[in-house]
């Protein structure tokens, strides 16, 4: 896990309160997400019965998944028989450290990155850096990031925080813009100039995989700018960086995952670019690497199998569950503190943590808390193309979290609920509460009580219980 | 080809995690493939699935939705829909793809005064204007599939501001599925469903063409 990211920083709590401080970033995720929802539903609007095309995908990936070793298997080797490398990294490091050792051999200056999760969490940019690779991001809005030196807010749109006069302070003072332009269609001609010359010079691409497809060897990518379609046709070195799970082991389940992938993720029938790549460049042809690697990453996925939580490993990264989420909706993605927000982001982030710490899947505390950061309303559930039960796997979360919370915390609600399971205890403390109705001002004042009371109005305690009233022949 | 990293390694954390004994020998026959049912776009109700002529109206019109550009001809690209397409878009310089229908509609754009040659990256990146053929047109989502084994090239129809591609009607199928399913070694080393051309919406969501890619698609279909 790259170290520069806030998860373990800082809490929830803090980077919630920076996001919700911020006005501009409220507003353009509100309207952004708000757009992609609504172009979702009149995408689906275009099939019969998606809902029983959630359920086959669920099936599908399902059943990918019960055979995954003989399946990434299969893949190895007819990437190989495709003429392609094909690399085993069981954690990110091991996968920088390849992508490094081809970068120093080729001696390689310029990358070319199109935009990738799976090298978000190995820390890939920095990696390369050590090694004296000027690496650039090619996709708009992650371009528009590195340059800020911000991390992405949202898996498939990584700048939606910005509007466009912050992208243009951004190209001023970190892309050399000398002649100031607001519209999008300007700075969008600005960043294709800019970006163009280093598509042409670099010496390398790296690109993720949105799936590899196992029974001819093929990686897919799907893009709008057609910066991945650049990334594997101009460098003479491609490396394609998979997690271990984004495979499937047949063109027909590929099919059905590839339709709903962009309905789900930007409501398009289909992205610009939909692209199957297998392996380097064809004999006689005039483009293409001369060398094709795939990196298949592990880095805690396979500690999710066999687990309470094991159909997470299903998540297909279109972004749907973030842009329905009350919770996302008003924080944006960097609030989760890590590569992955939104509700797919708070139950596979403390999945992914117990690598690195060596805790259980979601014992590890800092990563822990995002599972709060839920209103469990189930919207997330609704809106996944592979019907993945995230509020299930939320509360499963949460339910690790308490049983490894604090000794003093567990024995406060052990003791609460033995006192609320006496009609007795319950009776008097109804009482207490009622007599200290007058207090409550006070709360405020007590240490980390304006923290609760800030946002909350206390409800007026009426001067009598109900069992008092009740008792008095009252009710 | 080489293989780096402990295959065996890898894959048995797997195997172990999911409660299965290491090893798994060479790729054991896969489970009896349930049936994957396809994307049933509402366009395609009632539509021959075999017959060009009814695929091409949902194919015309799923093609403009995704913001391409769409002439029907009846038989070889007509003298005047060329000058209009060269004058409207400024066409000075042309590539084309090594396919016989996007060679031969380059020999009319230089009798018509362009200047054409076949792909270069370095002069397509120059380019006003790319053609290509394409070996499929998929009525659902208005898209054409460009393949680097019959284009010759992975870019060709990438680097250039415009793309002009041709697409002979009896080429339309009418789903994705048509295309993807079924495919099988050997493959192109670069296949590309393009719907549409390129775009971003990373300001603002506001759709903007041409990102990275052309910034206009057209496609001229052949009767």
């Amino acid at each position: 896990m790259s170290n520069e990211w806030p998860l373990r920083s800082s809490t929830l709590r803090e980077r919630s309160a920076t996001a919700v401080g911020d006005p501009v970033l409220r507003a353009n995720v509100g309207a952004a997400t708000d757009r992609f929802r609504t172009k979702r539903t009149s995408a689906l609007a275009r099939l019969h019965d998606p809902d029983a095309l959630r359920s086959a995908a669920r099936g599908v990936r399902g059943d990918i998944l019960a055979d995954w070793a003989a399946t990434l298997e299969l893949l190895a080797d007819n990437v190989q028989a495709n003429g392609g490398h094909v690399c085993w990294a069981p954690t990110g490091a091991d996968a920088n450290d390849y992508i490094a050792s081809v970068a120093q051999r080729i001696g390689a200056r310029t990358v070319v990155k199109s935009k990738s999760m799976a090298t978000e969490e190995t820390g890939l940019n920095e990696a390369l850096a050590a090694v004296g690779c000027d690496t650039v991001e090619t996709d708009l809005g992650e371009w528009i990031i590195q340059l800020a030196e911000e991390h992405p807010s949202h898996i498939i749109a990584p700048a939606m925080h910005k509007n466009r006069d912050q992208v243009a302070d951004t190209f001023e003072a970190k892309a050399g813009m000398t002649e100031r332009v607001t519209e999008p269609t300007e700075l969008v001609a600005f960043a294709r100039r800019e970006l163009r010359r280093r598509f042409l010079e670099a010496d390398l691409g790296i690109t993720g995989a949105n799936l590899g497809v196992a029974e001819t060897g093929s990686i897919v990518l799907v893009t709008n700018e057609g910066n991945a379609r650049m990334v594997t046709s101009m460098p003479r070195v491609h490396i394609a960086v998979m997690g271990a799970e984004r495979i499937a082991r047949t063109w027909d389940q590929a099919d059905l995952v590839l339709g709903l992938l962009a309905k789900f993720g930007t409501g398009q029938t289909l992205s610009s670019y939909t692209t199957v790549l297998s392996g380097p460049r064809g004999e006689d042809e005039a483009d293409g690497p001369d060398e094709f690697h795939l990196v298949i990453l592990d880095n805690g996925r396979s500690d999710i199998a066999g687990t309470e939580f094991a159909e997470m490993l299903n998540c297909i990264r279109c972004g749907s569950c973030l842009n329905v989420c009350p919770v996302y909706h008003q924080t944006g993605g960097h609030a989760y503190g890590w590569v992955y927000p939104g509700p797919m982001g708070a139950v596979l982030t403390p999945l992914l943590a117990s690598q690195q710490t060596g805790h259980g899947p979601g014992e590890d505390h800092h990563a822990g808390e995002l599972a709060n950061a839920s209103t469990l309303c189930g919207a997330c559930m609704e809106a996944c193309p592979v019907e993945i039960p995230l509020q299930d796997l939320l509360l499963g979360l949460r339910r690790r979290n308490a049983e490894h919370a604090g000794l003093a915390e567990r024995s406060m609600w052990r003791a609460w609920a033995a006192a609320w399971s006496r009609p007795g205890a319950y009776g008097a403390s109804a009482t207490v509460a009622t007599k200290a109705r007058r207090l409550a001002p006070l709360l405020g004042r007590l240490p980390g009580g304006s923290r609760w009371t800030d946002g909350r109005d206390l409800p007026d305690l009426p001067a009598r219980t109900f069992r008092q009233r009740w008792d008095a022949g009252d009710v | 080809m080489s293989e780096h990293g402990d295959r065996a390694a890898f894959l048995d954390r797997i195997r172990s995690r999911q409660g299965r004994p290491p090893g798994g020998g060479p790729h054991p026959p896969p489970p009896a493939p349930d049936v994957v049912p396809e994307l049933a776009y509402r366009t395609l109700d009632g539509v021959d699935h075999d017959d060009p002529f009814a695929l091409l109206p949902v194919f015309v019109a799923a093609a403009r939705a995704a913001e391409a550009t769409v002439d029907v001809v009846d038989d070889e690209v007509p003298a005047e829909l060329l000058l209009r397409f060269v004058g409207d878009h400024d066409v000075r310089t042309a590539v084309t793809s090594r396919e016989p229908e996007a060679v031969a509609l380059g020999g009319a754009l230089a009798a018509a005064g362009v200047s054409v040659a076949p792909y270069d990256r370095e002069v397509a990146a120059a380019a006003d204007l790319a053609i290509t053929s394409a070996t499929h047109g998929i009525a659902a989502t208005g898209s054409v599939v460009v393949d680097s084994a019959s284009a010759g090239s992975r870019a060709v129809s990438l680097l250039a501001k415009l793309h002009l591609c041709v697409l002979p009607m009896t080429r339309l199928v009418a789903s994705h599925a048509d295309v993807l399913r079924g495919q099988q070694r050997p493959m192109p080393s670069g296949r590309v469903l393009i719907t549409g051309p390129s775009r971003t919406g990373d300001i603002e969501q506001r759709l903007t063409l041409g990102a990275h890619g052309p910034v206009a698609l057209h496609i001229v279909v052949v009767r």
